[in-house]
């Protein structure tokens, strides 16, 4: 995956969502961000963090991420590999 | 000695007239249409007296008073034990931890075996700057999220407006916790209906995805019932849209004050009660509710 393209993603993720960086050690472009209700380790995100990431998707990349897809955007490196999915790499 | 009668709604008026207040007037009328009034004696005077309403297999302690003067004699646990042990169906009752005699009623159900039933959070929203905390919730995030909501595919009807289609869609639904179709009566005062117009239910692809239903007891105040989704739709926050919907519908009539209830349970609840209500709420307290267990016809 091109890296600008995945540091775009997890730059903007960060910056939007107003995670703070306690929240940030061991992160990875695979962590989980929404809250699993589990012991894998996640970032914690919910509902109205979701809302707010498909808003960001579609401030910086121009597309709508239809309702029923929003459960695949779970990672920085799944929201690439989505937004890869439907023509945008950058 | 105390002794306990059941009878017309008359003597309400005729021994406790000068207690009367809105509310109690309003609980009299639904006794008048479905419910119960037991009236206290203290020594074969006037003592208290106790509304139930009734809904289906369910009777609900609306309102119990006991004359001043003649508190801390065991007139309302008198009242209480009667029309729970005299009710032909479920007898249950609900109240604020934050009521004036909250220590006491909690003793009396107690004392009498009542079950305690799950608990609410009652979130108060008022003060002047209510929708100015409201504008800036909207303006910071509130507003864009809505626009992605309608974007996806959502959209808001209110109740009054809603088609036969979406009702029945409402009154199958497994979140309809009440399985009630539109009659929350005993859940808000008695013989309030839910205001149709200010109610709103959101729809995605011609489903029901979330709604919101309150009642304005008058244009100043209103009281937000039901805030659910759809468990398929859950984590999407739909609830946002027909929620800032409602909100502008109550304002707009000049709405200044709002409570609505939450269980206090579910991480989606939690969360969009941190995220949203928290920048509204002023004061929360908790519901409580008790059962009075039905004892079994003996073999």
């Amino acid at each position: 995956m091109n890296e600008a393209f995945l540091t775009k993603i997890r730059e903007n993720l960060i910056s939007h969502l107003d995670i703070e960086k306690e929240a940030l050690v061991g992160f990875t472009d695979d962590t989980i961000i929404f809250n699993t209700g589990d012991d894998r380790p996640n970032l914690g995100l919910d509902s109205m963090d979701a809302l707010e990431l498909v808003t960001m998707i579609f401030e910086l990349f121009g597309f709508d991420v239809p309702a029923e897809d929003v459960k695949k955007l779970y990672s920085v490196n799944a929201i690439a590999a989505y937004l890869n999915e439907n023509g945008i790499n950058e | 000695m105390i002794t306990i009668k059941e009878s017309g709604i008359e003597q309400y008026r005729e021994f406790f007239g000068s207690y009367r207040t809105a509310f109690t007037d309003r609980c009299a009328e639904s006794v008048a249409r479905s419910g119960r009034a037991l009236f206290a004696y203290l020594d074969g005077a006037a003592a208290g007296y106790l509304l139930t309403s009734k809904d289906n297999s369910t009777e609900f302690l609306l309102y119990a008073f006991t004359l001043p003067e003649l508190r801390g004699k065991g007139v309302m646990q008198a009242l209480v034990r009667e029309a729970a042990e005299t009710s032909e169906g479920e007898f249950g009752t609900a109240f604020s931890d934050g009521h004036e005699f909250a220590p006491e009623l909690m003793h009396i159900m107690e004392k009498l075996a009542f079950e305690r039933g799950r608990s609410k959070y009652i979130f108060r929203c008022c003060g002047d700057d209510l929708w100015d905390r409201w504008d800036s919730f909207m303006e910071k995030k509130g507003r864009k999220s809505c626009e992605t909501l309608r974007r996806q595919g959502y959209s808001t009807v209110t109740l009054a407006d809603a088609s036969e289609e979406l009702l029945e869609q409402y009154r199958q639904t497994p979140y309809n916790e009440y399985a009630n179709p539109l009659n929350h009566q005993h859940l808000i005062l008695p013989g309030a209906e839910i205001t149709k117009d200010v109610s709103v239910m959101c729809t995605l692809n011609g489903k029901l995805a979330a709604y919101v239903f309150a009642y304005m007891p008058d244009r100043y105040s209103a009281i937000f019932k039901t805030l659910s989704s759809s468990a398929a739709l859950q984590g999407g926050a739909a609830i946002l849209l027909p929620l800032c919907d409602s909100f502008a519908r109550v304002r707009e009539r000049g709405c200044t004050q709002f409570v609505f209830s939450m269980d206090g349970v579910g991480d989606h609840a939690n969360s969009f009660r941190n995220k949203v209500l928290s920048n509204v709420i002023s004061k929360t307290s908790k519901r409580l509710s008790y059962i009075y267990p039905k004892k079994e016809a003996a073999l």
